[in-house]
C-alpha cells in the first residue's frame, strides 16, 4: 500500500528538534502534539524542513471538548469550573506537501478565559480565512492575524455558535441598522 | 520616392506618451477612493457574497469579500444527529456535485468502521462522481458565458447539464439533492438500460462541448476579458491553499484522485490536465479539458462495471436489506438500533478527502464512540478561495470582478456550510 501519510518513522528530526511532542496513530494517520510555546518553531520547521516541506496548509479547526470523555483528554464532564479549562479546545492543523505527496496533523491545545493561539498567516496566506473561521465559530484568538474578525456570522452575532456550551435551538437579539457613513459593515 | 511623412501623433514616441497618460498611478494622492457595495442580491455575485470595492477611477485599490450569506450551521448539526441521519446535510454542500460529497462523507464513515464496499459499488461511485464533476463544470462554464455576455454557449452548456441530471433522475429519483450514497453502499441499484442511455447521453455532450468550443475559445471579446486578469502565480495558489482546477490552472499537478487514489481511479486511463498562467482563460481551459477527461473516464467504467451485490455484509453501520427486516427479528432490531442509536464506530480523529469540483473535500471526524460524531469538519475548497480572491482581484477594474468571481466557481452551500 502506497503512504500518504508521515508516520513516525518519516518524522525522526522533528521529534529530535521537540522532544516533548506526543505522538499517537489512529487509522493508520499520525496526530502530533505540540505545546503551544513551541508554535513559532514548529511552524517555521514544518514549513522549511528539506525532507518533507509542508507547502500547503491544508486546513485549520478546533475541537471543544468540553462535554466528552474523550481517552487523550483528562475528564471534561461539561461542569462549570471546565469552561475555563486549559485543554478545553484543540487548534488542529493539517498540511499537506506538494512535492512529496505526505500530509500531516498537529494538534495545539488552548483554554482559559481567553484562549489564544499564535496565527500561522505569516507562513501560509491560506491561514487568513480558516482562521477568521475558528474566531468566529469557537472564539479562540489568533495573535498577529492581520484582521480577525467574523467571517461567517455577522458582527452583532452574540456567542460562538460550535462550542458545545452554545444552544441547538435560540434566538438571537434583533439587531439595529447599520450606518454605512460610519462602519460600512466592519465592527 | 521620398519617404512617406508619418503624421506625429501615430509617431512610436507619442502613442507611449498618451499610453502612459492613460495608466494612471493607483490612488492618486489628491483623490479619495470610492467605495461600492457589490451584492448579496446581484446575480453575478450569485446571490450568496458581498463585496465592498473601493475604487480609483475603474479601479479597484481595495476589496472586502464577505460570504457567509448561506450559513446554515451544517457542521453543528452534523453533531447532533447520528452518522445515517446526517447524510442528506452533505447534500447541500455544493449542491451540484451532491454525488461527490455524499460520497466523500461516507467513504469517510467507511474508514471510521473499516467497512470495506463491494466492486460494483466502487466502480458506481467513480461513474456518478464524475457525471457529476461534468455538470459542475458545465455550470461554472455557463455561468461565466452568460455573465459576460455569451448566451449561446450559457445555454448550450445548460443543456448538456440538464440532460445528465434529467438522467440521474432516473437512477436516484432526484434531479440535484440525490442522498443517494449509503454508508457501505449506494441506496438502490441501475439498470442495464440506464448505462446504455448514459453512454448516448456522453457522446451527445461530446457534440454539445465541441460547439461551445468553437464559440469561445477565440472568441476576441472572450479573450479579452479572460487572457491575463485574475492571474496568480504557482507559489501563491499553492500558499493560499486553493486546490483543484484553479490550482491546476496555474501548473500545479495536484489531484487528489491521482495522488491519493480512492474508488476506482487508479485503475482507469486518464491524465490531468494542467494550466500554465493561472489566469480566467486557462481556468476555463483546464475546465473544458477535464470535462472531456471525466467523459474518458466514464465510457471506460460503463463498460467496466460488474455485476453484483450494492451493499456490503458488515451490518455494523449500514441499513439491513428491507425484506430482512420485515421478515427476522434479527434485521428488525439492526434496523431499529442503526436507525435510533446510530452505528457505534471506534474512538479517533480522522480526515478523508474527495477530489471535489472545486478541488480537494476533506471531512475531518471526531469520534467519541457514540452513534453521533463528536465533530465533523468540512474542509470547503471553495472557503479558501474566497479567502485570497481579494488579492487577485485587486489592480484589477470593477468590470474584471464578473469573470473572475465566475471562473473560481464558487458555490455557496459549500463555502458557508
Amino acid at each position: 500500500m502506497e503512504k500518504y501519510w508521515l508516520l513516525k518513522d518519516d518524522l525522526k528530526d522533528f521529534f529530535k528538534q521537540f522532544p516533548t511532542a506526543e505522538y499517537f496513530e489512529q487509522f493508520d494517520q499520525p496526530n502530533i502534539r505540540v505545546s503551544a510555546e513551541d508554535m513559532k518553531k514548529v511552524f517555521d520547521f514544518v514549513k522549511n524542513n528539506k525532507k518533507y516541506p509542508m507547502d500547503m496548509l491544508l486546513d485549520i479547526t478546533a475541537v471543544d471538548y468540553l462535554t466528552s470523555d474523550y481517552a487523550e483528554q483528562p475528564n471534561l464532564t461539561g461542569r462549570e469550573e471546565d469552561l475555563y479549562s486549559e485543554t478545553r479546545f484543540d487548534v488542529v492543523y493539517h498540511f499537506y506537501s506538494v512535492k512529496t505527496n505526505r500530509r500531516v496533523r498537529i494538534f495545539i491545545s488552548c483554554g482559559g478565559e481567553n484562549p489564544e493561539v499564535l496565527s500561522g498567516y505569516k507562513w501560509w496566506q491560506a491561514a487568513h480565512f480558516l482562521e477568521r473561521e475558528i474566531w468566529d465559530m469557537f472564539g479562540i484568538k489568533f495573535t498577529e492575524h492581520p484582521d480577525l474578525r467574523r467571517v461567517l456570522l455577522y458582527p452583532e452575532f452574540k456567542g460562538f455558535p460550535l462550542r458545545k456550551d452554545f444552544p441547538v435551538l435560540g434566538e438571537q437579539p434583533r439587531i439595529k441598522f447599520r450606518n454605512p457613513e460610519q462602519d460600512n459593515g466592519r465592527n | 520616392m521620398a519617404e512617406i511623412e508619418i503624421p506625429a501623433k501615430y509617431k512610436v514616441e507619442e502613442v507611449k506618451k498618451r499610453k502612459e497618460i492613460l495608466e494612471l498611478p493607483i490612488a492618486s494622492p489628491d483623490t479619495e477612493p470610492v467605495k461600492i457595495n457589490l451584492g448579496p442580491s446581484h446575480p453575478a455575485m450569485h446571490g450568496t457574497i458581498k463585496m465592498i470595492a473601493e475604487l480609483d477611477g475603474e479601479t479597484i485599490v481595495n476589496i472586502d469579500v464577505e460570504p457567509g450569506f448561506l450559513h446554515r450551521g451544517m457542521e453543528k448539526m452534523c453533531e447532533n444527529h447520528t452518522y445515517v441521519s446526517a447524510l442528506p446535510y452533505t447534500d447541500r454542500l455544493n449542491y451540484v456535485t451532491a454525488f461527490i460529497n455524499n460520497f466523500g462523507y461516507a467513504a469517510t464513515i467507511e474508514k471510521l468502521f473499516g467497512i470495506e464496499i463491494t466492486e460494483r459499488t466502487s466502480w458506481l461511485r467513480t461513474l456518478f462522481s464524475e457525471l457529476s464533476r461534468i455538470t459542475d463544470h458545465y455550470t461554472c462554464q455557463a455561468a461565466i458565458c452568460s455573465e459576460i455576455g455569451a448566451m449561446t454557449p450559457f445555454l448550450y452548456f445548460m443543456q448538456a447539464r440538464d440532460y445528465i441530471w434529467e438522467h440521474f433522475n432516473w437512477a436516484t429519483g432526484a434531479r440535484q439533492t440525490y442522498s443517494y450514497a449509503r454508508i457501505g453502499g449506494l441506496a438502490n441499484d441501475v439498470t442495464k438500460e440506464w448505462l446504455s442511455r448514459t453512454k448516448q447521453i456522453l457522446l451527445e455532450n461530446i457534440h454539445l462541448l465541441k460547439d461551445s468550443h468553437g464559440l469561445m475559445d477565440k472568441n476576441r471579446i472572450f479573450l479579452d476579458r479572460t487572457q491575463g486578469v485574475g492571474e496568480i502565480s504557482k507559489e501563491d495558489a499553492i500558499n493560499s491553499g486553493i486546490t483543484g482546477p484553479f490550482l491546476r490552472s496555474t501548473g500545479v499537478n495536484y489531484d487528489v484522485r491521482k495522488t491519493m487514489p480512492y474508488f476506482k481511479y487508479d485503475e482507469v486511463e486518464w491524465e490531468v490536465p494542467v494550466g500554465k498562467y493561472g489566469d480566467n482563460y486557462d481556468r476555463w481551459f483546464v475546465r473544458m479539458r477535464e470535462i472531456e477527461e471525466s467523459i474518458k473516464i466514464c465510457l471506460q467504467c460503463i463498460d467496466k462495471i460488474p455485476e453484483g451485490p450494492i451493499n456490503s455484509d458488515d451490518y455494523n453501520a449500514h441499513l439491513p436489506e428491507k425484506t430482512e427486516v420485515y421478515s427476522s427479528i434479527e434485521g428488525l432490531i439492526n434496523h431499529f438500533k442503526i436507525i435510533i442509536d446510530g452505528p457505534k464506530p471506534p474512538k479517533g480523529n480522522i480526515y478523508h478527502c474527495v477530489e471535489g469540483a472545486n478541488g480537494e473535500l476533506g471531512f475531518y471526524l471526531v469520534s467519541d464512540g457514540t452513534g453521533t460524531a463528536y465533530r465533523l469538519h468540512v474542509r470547503a475548497p471553495s472557503f479558501l478561495i474566497m479567502g485570497v480572491l481579494d488579492k487577485i482581484i485587486i489592480g484589477h477594474q470593477l468590470a474584471d470582478i464578473i469573470p473572475i468571481f465566475g471562473s473560481v466557481n464558487m458555490v455557496g452551500g459549500e463555502c458557508d456550510r
